[in-house]
């Protein structure tokens, strides 16, 4: 229900500032705070306003709190325990060839031309719904999130056939509503799966372009699929490795028929994993950089 | 977004990606709160300063998930601790399956698993208390939620009463409890800043 359907909306306001009291002491579960979520996102920015405060309100409220400080030496112990963990899940994350579903990968196929892949044109059809997309590109981080989730969840899906085709245009969807993109990756019930992709294969987009591309990597067959969003329709890009020595490699030129579009690429993992990837226009310039 | 949140939702971004220095920025912002927080519904100071540090990791692990349109910083860092509180609290056990009101009473028990630090429980002990004076059901659904980590859907089952009742019974006794709270504070001449 919307915000003001069915009830006062001033009752209604009330009720949801009891629910934010609640959301922000962490008493709700899930089920109620997504409810909760859902209200707040529906209610209007007055609205949102007043809630945001309540629960900054709560966060800070004496009542909740005890006395006392820490241990001098708290600092230290917990970096040292965040630095850890930060380290361990940098070796543990899987080279990008092996990130999905493991148990599906016995079941992968080689890499298809994705020209004629009805994955990307689907994802592309949705892409075309600007009404939908609209409402991230009001804010960069949102769309910056839907891109980075799209363009994984997609090359996911088109190198490793690792899901249905079903459940990839359920991601998309996903990724071009109002989910984050750890929730989207959740939905592939592979929880590393979106630190590895930023870490081992997100190309940032630059100077505010909002594009990201992704490439991941089917050892097995020694062939690498980049797909990227944001690109200009009809435009000619060349994506380049450039080593630690400072020698260039080109990858791939392609023409970009549509906003969200992908290529095949003779790329080895390991050259993912040192130097540089960068994507440049035909006038030379870098829209993105790894 | 306006710059403060702008700052907030960078340095996350860095917390994220596991910058060290935005980490120790983060922890010299929050762990005043965070610490107050935990030793709340801890029973030492040994284990609040554990859940700080883990409470961190959490922060770090879901860093990217902050969204500034949707709460301020402080909002998030507290919620992910409560969350973090929670979740300790369901650790320790001590839930039996089936319980009704009249159970309420051996909560005020199994929560204390862990020996105390001479003179560190005092903070519970006063929340208890505070607890204690709550009319029945609001003191049982506070005991259950706040200091055992049942959730409310459970609650509700347990007691075989509606959802909404369990609701609302929390909300009226968090308010009561954070008006005798706060009148001890300002009794005792504390700061009710935090």
């Amino acid at each position: 229900m919307k915000f003001g359907e069915g009830h006062n909306s001033g009752e209604r306001q009330t009720d949801l500032r009891g629910q934010a009291v609640l959301d922000a002491l962490g008493l709700l579960d899930e089920v109620e705070s997504a409810q909760f979520e859902r209200a707040f996102r529906d209610a209007p920015p007055s609205v949102q306003a007043d809630l945001r405060a309540v629960q900054a309100a709560v966060a800070v409220d004496p009542a909740f709190l005890a006395d006392g400080e820490p241990s001098p030496d708290l600092r230290l112990k917990t970096l040292a325990r965040v630095m850890t963990a930060v380290e361990q899940q940098e070796v543990q994350f899987a080279p990008i060839a092996q990130i999905g579903r493991t148990s599906a990968r016995t079941e992968r196929r080689p890499v298809r031309s994705i020209d004629a892949n009805e994955l990307v044109e689907q994802a592309m059809e949705l892409s075309a719904l600007r009404k939908d997309v609209e409402r991230f590109t009001r804010s960069s981080y949102y769309w910056r999130a839907a891109a980075i989730a799209l363009t994984a969840a997609l090359t996911v899906a088109l190198v490793f056939e690792v899901t249905t085709s079903q459940l990839a245009l359920r991601i998309t969807q996903y990724a071009l509503g109002s989910a984050t993109p750890a929730q989207v990756f959740e939905s592939m019930d592979h929880p590393g799966a979106l630190r590895a992709f930023e870490k081992a294969s997100f190309l940032r987009g630059i100077a505010g372009a909002g594009g990201s591309a992704t490439i991941a990597t089917d050892l097995a067959n020694k062939k690498s699929l980049m797909l990227a969003i944001g690109l200009d329709a009809g435009s000619k890009y060349v994506l380049e490795h450039r080593s630690e020595t400072g020698f260039v490699t080109p990858l791939a030129d392609f023409v970009a028929q549509r906003g969200i579009w992908g290529v095949e690429i003779d790329l080895g993992a390991d050259l993912l994993k040192t130097g540089t990837l960068m994507l440049r226009d035909e006038a030379g310039n870098v829209v993105m950089t790894s | 977004m306006d710059p403060v949140e702008q700052q907030d939702w960078l340095l996350m971004q860095r917390v994220g990606h596991g910058d060290e220095a935005a980490m120790a920025e983060l922890y010299d912002r929050f762990v005043g709160l965070v610490y107050k927080s935990s030793k709340q519904v801890l029973t030492s100071r040994a284990e609040a300063e554990d859940a700080v540090q883990e409470s961190f990791v959490r922060l770090w692990q879901t860093a990217d998930r902050f969204d500034p349109s949707r709460a301020k910083l402080v909002t998030w860092v507290m919620l992910i601790t409560r969350r973090h509180l929670i979740d300790r609290l369901r650790r320790k056990g001590a839930r039996p399956e089936q319980l009704g009101l009249d159970s309420s009473v051996d909560f005020l028990g199994p929560v204390q698993e862990v020996v105390p630090d001479p003179g560190g429980d005092h903070d519970l002990e006063v929340l208890r208390r505070r607890i204690a004076e709550l009319p029945e059901l609001q003191r049982v659904v506070i005991e259950r939620t706040y200091l055992q980590g049942f959730t409310l859907r459970e609650v509700s089952e347990q007691l075989g009463a509606p959802l909404g009742t369990v609701k609302s019974a929390l909300s009226r006794g968090l308010g009561r409890l954070r008006d005798r709270l706060s009148s001890d504070n300002k009794e005792n001449g504390q700061d009710s800043s935090a």
